[in-house]
């Protein structure tokens, strides 16, 4: 048996989780399952029809090029603003189905950062409560920088 | 078309398994294999990459968290880093040359792996005096070791050394699209001195808030492609699912062995990819 830095041989029967921990996994688990969901719909819909929605579907699929690799192609390949994802979802597009499920994704970390802020802000922890509010911020200008950089 | 998304899928349902057991996001497998095997662009590959290390990591650091055994103060703390590092490589990654960039990395791979080899046989870390940062924010914790079957008390070391590397990983995060779970885990491992177990499960935590970062990037340039992303994205969040439920049953020292393999593979890859064979 190694030493380690804890003094304690712990009795201890393994913890119950605080709520705390258990809030943040449910926040990850549930975006995981949501997007999952709303991707699998946006996929099983694009098997079925043999439609994206998009201008996707003017590619052929067996000269094996642009099909996969997508050189050259435009942003009309698929929905690529907030607004054109909108109504790609409205009118059951299955791309924009499917990066509405993949945008519920990148924001899970961004929620799950946002409710440790909260908690830290509740427990009155200023110096985690300017950490996680810092990393947030970093989170959501990442969604201005690409924009910015064209 | 059906062919060629099943096949993506289950190269990333290998690549979430071995992703979530060694604490690596999955991308650094997905993102060779899609640009050299199917011969997609790399900024679509990349972008379809970081998507899936959100799926992996999420999924396994919910577990962890819930266990207890991820501490969420050490990987807030060092977010501050890797965020804007991530940041800083997703903008920059254009204006780069890509075999600089993977020569780069495959040294600091094959270093971390050397390291990590150097001191494989230890269980858990000896003597750590904790710094003045970890002692005003209280870094130290304890966690629950199912196969020391007793609870382990842990102090942390090194925060500020351990911020500059995570810059760096977060740096290398937003250039090639992966989690970096490879430069994260040796980062707490070595200057901050937690238990290997610790250092994985928080780099699970931590991935996911790093690539959400450069996702945002991506996602707003149109490199993130539906075709790819969601077969991509599916498997990888089920095979992360299988490869965690292993994690929790095997000893540290085999997770290190495995950690070391991947690295010295990984290391070999991206070295052949910077001198483009």
């Amino acid at each position: 048996m190694k030493t380690d830095s804890g003094e304690k041989r712990a009795e201890i029967p393994p913890p119950k989780g605080n709520l705390f921990s258990a809030a943040l996994s449910v926040v990850l688990r549930a975006g995981v399952i949501l997007s999952a969901i709303v991707i699998s719909l946006g996929l099983c819909l694009f098997l079925v029809t043999g439609k994206s929605g998009y201008a996707y579907d003017d590619l052929n699929p067996n000269d094996g090029g642009r099909y996969m690799t997508l050189e050259n192609t435009s942003a009309e390949y698929f929905p690529s603003t907030p607004q054109k994802i909108w109504e790609g979802v409205l009118t059951l597009k299955p791309f924009a189905i499917i990066t509405l499920g993949l945008i519920f994704l990148i924001l899970t970390p961004v929620v799950n950062v946002a409710l440790a802020a909260l908690m830290f802000i509740r427990s009155r922890d200023l110096a985690f409560s300017l950490i996680s509010l810092f990393v947030l911020f970093v989170l959501v200008f990442s969604f201005f920088l690409g924009k910015a950089g064209g | 078309m059906v062919i060629t998304l099943l096949t993506l899928f289950a190269v990333a349902l290998a690549a979430g398994a071995f992703g979530a057991m060694a604490g690596l996001g999955g991308g650094v497998i997905i993102v060779p294999i899609l640009t050299i095997f199917f011969g997609i662009n790399v900024h679509y590959a990349i972008g379809a990459s970081v998507v899936s290390v959100i799926a992996t990591s999420s999924g396994a650091a919910a577990t962890y968290i819930k266990a207890n055994i991820s501490n969420v103060k050490v990987g807030l703390f060092l977010e501050m880093a890797t965020t804007v590092g991530a940041l800083t490589g997703a903008y920059i990654g254009v204006y780069l040359a890509g075999s600089y960039l993977f020569f780069v990395f495959g040294l600091v791979l094959g270093l971390s792996a050397l390291m990590m080899w150097r001191k494989r046989n230890q269980e858990l870390p000896a003597n750590v005096q904790p710094d003045l940062w970890s002692r005003k924010l209280k870094l130290g914790s304890h966690y629950y070791d199912r196969v020391l079957k007793r609870e382990v008390q842990y102090e942390v070391q090194g925060t500020k050394p351990a911020l500059g590397m995570m810059y760096i990983a977060g740096i290398v995060s937003g250039l090639l699209g992966i989690g970096s779970g490879a430069l994260k885990v040796p980062a707490m491992d070595l200057a901050m001195k937690l238990p290997i177990k610790v250092s994985t499960a928080t780099s699970n935590f931590m991935i996911g808030v790093t690539a959400a970062t450069s996702a945002g990037v991506y996602l707003t340039r149109g490199y993130i492609n539906p075709f790819l992303a969601a077969p991509v994205a599916l498997g990888v969040l089920l095979g992360a699912t299988l490869g965690t439920r292993l994690l929790l049953v095997l000893k540290d020292t085999h997770i290190r062995w495995l950690f070391i393999a991947i690295l010295a593979v990984l290391t070999v890859q991206m070295l052949l990819k910077a001198f483009g064979i």
